[in-house]
């Protein structure tokens, strides 16, 4: 084999650090101390959509074309939902000379599409049918109860039901990848694991605090995870190149914060009356909407059916916004901690479908961009928030690429597979 | 095109038939719940017409936005919609898949043919001659250019009906398929199980068939204004459920009853049976998140729409006897022939009416502008009321002016009802909340019924069956003739 890749969705470099030096990740210890652990930037904004597609096509989302979970569809206020047929470059698995890889669980792949070898779609999917290529394998996959992701509806019942559920998908999920590991043999594993993200969201509150009921539950979780670790490394020989990474940091979160509230309360966005206010409400004086998480759009001429604003008035509304939002203060709490120009942080044949602005959040803030404008201040059971620094990097393995001193998402296949990636640049 | 048929404009993708719901998410956890529509967070759909564009948020894509709705005098509606009709045989069932088929609608429809056989027994038949229903879908297709599926099925034959709907995958399902007579319910211990069966048996197996094989469908339930009764205290009949501001007031404390379905007191072991159709569809909603529109429908009367006119062929049933005929059709029927009208009692209870036409017209409104999953409303599709006596009079007054001499006759009860009662009906939804506007008054319409009624040929089918217009059916299980109590002739 010539690559494992491992993912672990949201696992902090620091943490990560942490729990191998107390025990928590005792073989995740070992490993990381045959290889270079860096801390890494995700994307912008620190989307598990958007990382994941850097992570796995080397491009930024100007040009995988993967922004959010959500986009509006060009010409309309349709909100539709990223897709591996919306992400437009391609993943390393799918160039040329690849060879037979096993990619389970990458989030961005749904629906499956094809490849030489074998794909199990990660979140968002929903139906597992069409999660899996080739669909041969799918009868496999439902008799051992396998689940694209847990069921998160379960945090109603409790934080111990819903671990229950991450333990019992993630089962699963590592028996399918023995399982399919055995049938052949691969060029390149894929593997990710995504309870880790869904169990920060939820329990972080719990992991902060050490005398919380649930801060074992934590503990015990990771130690899990990394147990599962120590069966794949058991695995791998010394000519395969080990990339194990996440796609962002986590932190916590005690504020969610509506930015189209913002947005409405400066007079920027205006909807029609409705039950359930979509972006298909906004009204013509509308001047700027969010999406998901801080993604800040001008509501352009031409861009869209009912926008207005013109190039000429664009410049004036970005500086009005980017002082709205570092201004901005809820429960006396600053909500951004800086303001990005798309222009500047997006490159590729994508970019001009970026959003104008990114909002970055303060600490301990986290950004939604609903539609719903009931309540400035959403209410949730999470506490939890991914950050844009230090999600983990580890590589170790021969002829790797150097690694940038300011390690980004994209430039993960640079360093693991740098001949490959030389050969794109100059073919581009 | 006028602004009422643009009713649905705003209504969106969470409502329409063609989305299959996939699952809810909440994007700022990265977590996804499927099959829980009541969840919190992003819904997340696909469009079985239009897979192409992904999934989605139902809420971002309106009708007047999507290609697949089109502009029609009935409100933007889905192209080449999917219409199971249940009871397609029948006086509504007929002029209804005509309707739709001429809007675009794919009509598909059952009908176990009972009425036709009920009728025959009980020595009446329809007024206007009906054709058998193979002749009938033909001649829709040589005088409409319409296409129309029909299978002979029992709605109690659940292994054939589910068969249909899996095959059929209806967006919409209008529920005809009941025995529509009181006092056939009234009639006999056989003839009330009968009723009962049919009607409750076969709503409620329809409903787990919708549920299994058809769960985005929307259920368009034919339930009747008596099942409200006529409360002595003068309480509105408001639609179906309580107002949002409504309170009950008692003993010095207060509670709200805004959403609340409001108190049923049906008039016949029929109208029980709509009840309880009425609680098993809410149900269904509740639990399965299926979708429904009650349709409290007033007495209808009148035979006229602009797909029956197309030729004889096409026509709908006609039912004037004391079982099957309703009460202004009857009553243009015994003027035609120099029958006295018969009236209950005073003829002073006050029911809600509205023409065929009319009718036809909501029940399309209502499949143009499916509810939102789960969502269970209540229209009451009344367009007048009127007294039994006003009905009797003006219909005397309109027979004049075909040369008739009409009387009028008071008999003995047969029911046992209030005679004098207070009726406030509220008919609000269809015409604000769905464009409905009304297209054919009284007088048109039973002037129509004279003109069509007076033909020679019809005019002898009403003779042949004139025994079976006086009523002879007594709510208290009493048998013997009723009495006549005044016969007189109506001043012009």
């Amino acid at each position: 084999m010539k690559l494992f890749m491992l993912g672990i969705d949201g696992l902090p470099r620091w943490m990560w650090q942490q729990f191998a030096a107390s025990g928590v990740m005792p073989h995740s210890a070992k490993l990381l101390q045959t290889g270079t652990l860096m801390p890494m930037k995700s994307s912008l904004p620190e989307v598990s959509s958007a990382a994941w597609a850097s992570i796995v096509t080397g491009e930024n989302s100007g040009g995988h074309n993967v922004f959010g979970f959500t986009d509006l569809m060009d010409g309309s206020y349709t909100l539709g939902f990223t897709s591996s047929r919306t992400f437009r470059a391609k993943p390393f698995w799918a160039r040329e000379g690849a060879g037979p890889s096993l990619i389970m669980n990458v989030p961005q792949t749904y629906p499956a599409q094809p490849l030489d070898g074998m794909l199990v779609s990660g979140f968002v999917a929903l139906d597992l049918k069409r999660a899996v290529y080739p669909s041969e394998q799918l009868s496999w996959l439902q008799s051992i109860n396998y689940a694209v992701d847990a069921d998160m509806s379960l945090i109603e019942k409790g934080k111990q039901r819903f671990v229950d559920e991450l333990r019992r998908v993630m089962t699963a999920r590592c028996q399918a990848l023995h399982h399919h590991w055995d049938r052949q043999s691969w060029q390149n594993i894929m593997f990710v694991f995504t309870g880790t993200d869904r169990l920060n969201h939820y329990l972080w509150e719990d992991f902060e605090d050490s005398s919380s009921p649930f801060h074992q539950t934590f503990l015990d979780y990771y130690h899990e995870v990394d147990r599962q670790i120590g069966y794949v490394l058991d695995r791998l020989d010394d000519q395969t190149t080990l990339c194990a990474v996440s796609d962002h940091g986590f932190a916590s979160q005690r504020l969610s914060v509506n930015v189209n509230c913002l947005l409405a309360e400066a007079g920027l966005l205006r909807l029609r009356a409705s039950d359930r206010p979509s972006y298909i409400d906004m009204l013509p004086e509308t001047k700027a909407f969010a999406m998901d998480p801080g993604r800040i759009y001008l509501h352009r001429q031409g861009r869209y059916p009912s926008g207005l604003v013109n190039a000429d008035e664009s410049e004036a509304l970005l500086q009005e916004l980017t002082a709205l939002f570092l201004t901005a203060k809820v429960n006396g709490q600053p909500v951004a901690a800086e303001v990005l120009r798309g222009k500047d942080v997006y490159s590729g044949p994508f970019a001009h479908r970026a959003p104008d602005l990114i909002v970055m959040p303060a600490k301990d803030v986290a950004l939604s961009g609903r539609m719903n404008l009931s309540a400035l201040i959403e209410p949730t059971a999470i506490n939890g928030k991914h950050t844009y620094e230090e999600s983990s990097f580890f590589v170790r393995g021969r002829n790797l690429g150097e690694i940038p001193e300011e390690m980004k998402v994209e430039n993960v296949l640079d360093v693991i597979m740098p001949a490959h990636q030389q050969q794109l640049r100059k073919a581009a | 095109m006028t602004e009422q048929s643009c009713h649905n404009a705003n209504h969106t993708c969470w409502s329409c038939p063609a989305v299959e719901f996939k699952g809810h998410v909440d994007f700022r956890a990265c977590g996804q719940a499927a099959f829980r529509k009541a969840a919190q967070g992003q819904l997340v759909v696909e469009c079985k017409r239009r897979p192409e564009i992904g999934y989605f948020d139902p809420m971002s894509i309106t009708y007047e936005s999507c290609p697949e709705w089109k502009k029609t005098d009935t409100g933007y509606l889905l192209q080449g919609m999917r219409v199971l009709i249940l009871g397609m045989d029948g006086y509504l069932g007929w002029p209804l898949a005509l309707k739709l088929a001429k809007l675009g609608c794919k009509v598909y429809g059952i009908d176990n043919m009972l009425r036709r056989k009920l009728v025959a027994e009980r020595g009446a038949q329809s007024v206007t001659p009906i054709q058998s229903m193979e002749d009938r879908i033909a001649a829709a297709k040589e005088h409409l250019g319409v296409q129309i599926d029909f299978r002979e099925i029992d709605l109690l034959d659940r292994k054939a009906l589910f068969a249909y709907i899996e095959e059929v995958q209806p967006e919409s399902i209008v529920q005809f398929a009941e025995i529509p007579s009181a006092p056939y319910s009234m009639a006999d211990v056989e003839k009330a199980v009968n009723t009962i069966q049919n009607n409750v048996v076969g709503t409620l197996g329809l409903l787990f068939g919708v549920r299994d094989h058809a769960p985005d469908a929307s259920i368009i339930k034919l339930g009747t204004m008596g099942e409200y009764g006529s409360p002595l205290t003068g309480r509105p009949l408001f639609e179906g459920l309580f107002p949002g501001d409504a309170v009950l007031q008692y003993q010095g404390q207060e509670w709200s009853l805004g959403g609340e379905l409001t108190p049923r007191d049906p008039v016949s072991f029929y109208h029980v049976s709509k009840v309880q159709g009425t609680f098993s569809v809410y149900e269904a909603c509740k639990y399965w998140w299926l979708r429904s529109y009650d349709v409290m429908q007033g007495v209808i009367y009148g035979n006229y729409s602009e797909e029956l006119q197309a030729h004889s062929d096409l026509n709908t049933r006609f039912d004037i006897d004391e079982w099957w005929g309703t009460v202004v059709n009857r009553f243009v029927a015994q003027a035609v022939i120099g029958m006295p009208l018969t009236i209950y009692g005073s003829g002073n209870q006050l029911r809600g009416y509205i023409t065929l036409r009319d009718a036809m017209q909501c029940i399309s409104r209502l499949i143009a502008a499916p509810p939102e999953p789960g969502q269970y409303d209540v229209v009451n599709q009344v367009t007048d009321v009127f007294s039994v006596m006003q009905i009797a009079k003006m219909v005397a007054s309109i027979g004049r002016e075909f040369g008739l001499e009409v009387e009028v006759q008071r008999i003995e009860n047969p029911r046992v009802e209030a005679e004098e009662h207070p009726y406030e009906v509220i008919h609000e939804k269809l015409s604000d909340r769905f464009g409905f506007a009304s297209e054919s008054g009284f007088a048109d319409e039973v002037r129509h019924l004279f003109r069509v009624l007076t033909q020679p040929e019809n005019r002898q089918r009403i003779i042949e069956m004139r025994d079976t217009l006086f009523p002879k059916t007594k709510w208290s299980g009493e048998h013997g003739k009723l009495e006549v109590l005044e016969t007189w002739k109506p001043a012009a």
